[in-house]
């Protein structure tokens, strides 16, 4: 069996396996690997229930196998196994990404389409069979979660991300619109193979929750590609909002209102920033060797006006 | 502005990225490979921010001090600001000079902060931007 790094990943190592088989043939798996000092500390044997608990259900994720939940693994940690679906990730931050993905907007919309059903799909799944599985959170809980992850770190403060924190709390929604929450749902975590979305990855903030926070968290400029300038008008890098959210709408029954929208990209924002100064806080403390963990210090600039921006200042 | 990690941390980190690249044994894989790409485009931007971060921040200090001018329980933060040596001192006292504002419902000095903050935070993206992503327009 052959098995290789792949690049990206800031909680995860991915590696990809190639096994002979006696036929001759050869068959792809991937295998997803606990990093010790992550950039989230979520369980890897939650992530591994979660895709198991969505088999079967009308959501496009690899079936996994072989989990294996103790540290004296070959790669050292714990890890699982799944099939390796076809397609992949587009890079967001490369600006000649975004050439396809107008050209699909412009044209068949497959990918557009794709990303707006699988979005209402998993929104409108049944959270009963998944309430052992993932947790349950609040908007109350959310705002604190990313809140106590942030303090955590232990940096100087910064006044943009601070009065953000006292905007939420002045703008929490009036009522929750409850479902399965995706919790980090962007194009950088869908699989695309031939102008369609061949898989749906990365669940490990997947809760039980306000399922608008999907929505935000794809609103955000960020999300769709902005580092520094925006690289895109399109949502999520796919679809005019406005199309997007009439679509959306029309696939789950429940109007978006965009004032709410603007809330959970508030949030969405202050959840990146959260994670980015955990990963710094790993490296100024020698956990990690990890120079992306230096680097998200940069993606702060972009995240902190858009703060600005969402926040009417 | 006020980004964590200083920037000596930040050289330190790239050089780290450097020696560690030199002293493998292994050719380079993608991970690796992704490690030097990082430390190269760090070391991009950290460049602008020594170069040209001194001068908007200096800005941004004198627009909040007119900001509170009349706020007579702004002295004590005005005086923090202008003794403040980097970005992230800077951003400490905004922050307990933005929850002073709050807690006694200074909105007029409240929304002039906060477009300074705007203004600051647009520049620095500016900035960033034209060293890393090239001019507009080019």
């Amino acid at each position: 069996m052959a098995v290789r790094q792949l690049a990206g990943g800031y909680s995860r190592h991915t590696h990809l396996a190639t096994a002979a088989l006696a036929d001759g043939s050869e068959r792809a798996y991937v295998v997803r690997v606990k990093v010790p000092h992550g950039l989230f500390d979520t369980d890897l044997d939650a992530e591994f229930d979660i895709f198991r608990a969505l088999e079967g259900h009308d959501v496009r994720t690899p079936r996994v196998f072989g989990l294996h939940g103790e540290e004296a693994t070959p790669f050292g940690c714990p890890f699982f196994a799944m099939d390796h679906l076809p397609g992949e990730a587009p890079n967001l931050w490369r600006a000649p990404e975004h050439a396809a993905l107008a050209q699909d907007w412009a044209g068949p919309r497959g990918i557009a389409q794709d990303v707006v059903t699988d979005l209402a799909r998993i929104h409108l799944l049944d959270p009963a069979p998944l309430r052992d599985v993932v947790p349950r959170l609040t908007f109350a809980d959310q705002v604190a979660r990313w809140r106590a992850v942030h303090e955590r770190a232990g940096f100087p403060r910064d006044p943009v991300v601070r009065a953000a924190y006292a905007w939420l709390a002045a703008h929490e929604p009036p009522q929750e619109r409850l479902g399965l929450v995706h919790g980090d749902f962007r194009l950088g975590n869908l699989l695309l193979r031939d102008g369609r979305v061949s898989g749906i990855l990365d669940w490990e903030l997947a809760h039980h929750g306000d399922v608008r926070f999907d929505l935000g968290y794809l609103a955000l400029a960020y999300t769709a590609g902005k580092h520094l300038r925006p690289k895109t008008e399109l949502l999520g890098a796919v679809a005019e909002p406005d199309w997007f959210f009439d679509r959306y709408e029309e696939l789950t029954g429940a109007p978006v209102d965009r004032a709410v929208v603007r809330t959970f990209s508030v949030l969405g924002a202050l959840a990146l920033i959260a994670l980015g100064h955990t990963g710094m806080r790993r490296y100024a403390d020698g956990e990690t060797r990890d120079m992306r963990r230096v680097w998200i210090r940069f993606t702060l600039p972009g995240l902190r006006q858009e703060l600005t921006a969402l926040m009417g200042w | 502005m006020f980004n964590p990690l200083s920037p000596s941390e930040v050289v330190a980190a790239v050089g780290a990225a450097a020696r560690d690249a030199a002293r493998a044994e292994d050719p380079a894989g993608e991970f690796a490979r992704g490690q030097l790409l990082s430390a190269a485009s760090a070391s991009r931007h950290l460049a602008v921010e020594l170069a040209q971060y001194a001068a908007p921040l200096r800005a941004f200090v004198e627009e909040v001090v007119q900001a509170v001018a009349d706020e007579p329980s702004a002295a004590a933060s005005v005086a923090r600001l202008r003794a403040a040596a980097d970005p992230r001192a800077v951003g400490e006292v905004v922050c307990d000079l933005l929850d002073a504002l709050r807690s006694e419902d200074r909105t007029a000095a409240l929304v002039q902060v906060h477009a300074a903050l705007r203004r600051l935070s647009d520049r620095e993206v500016a900035l960033l931007a034209d060293a890393i992503e090239g001019p507009v327009g080019a």
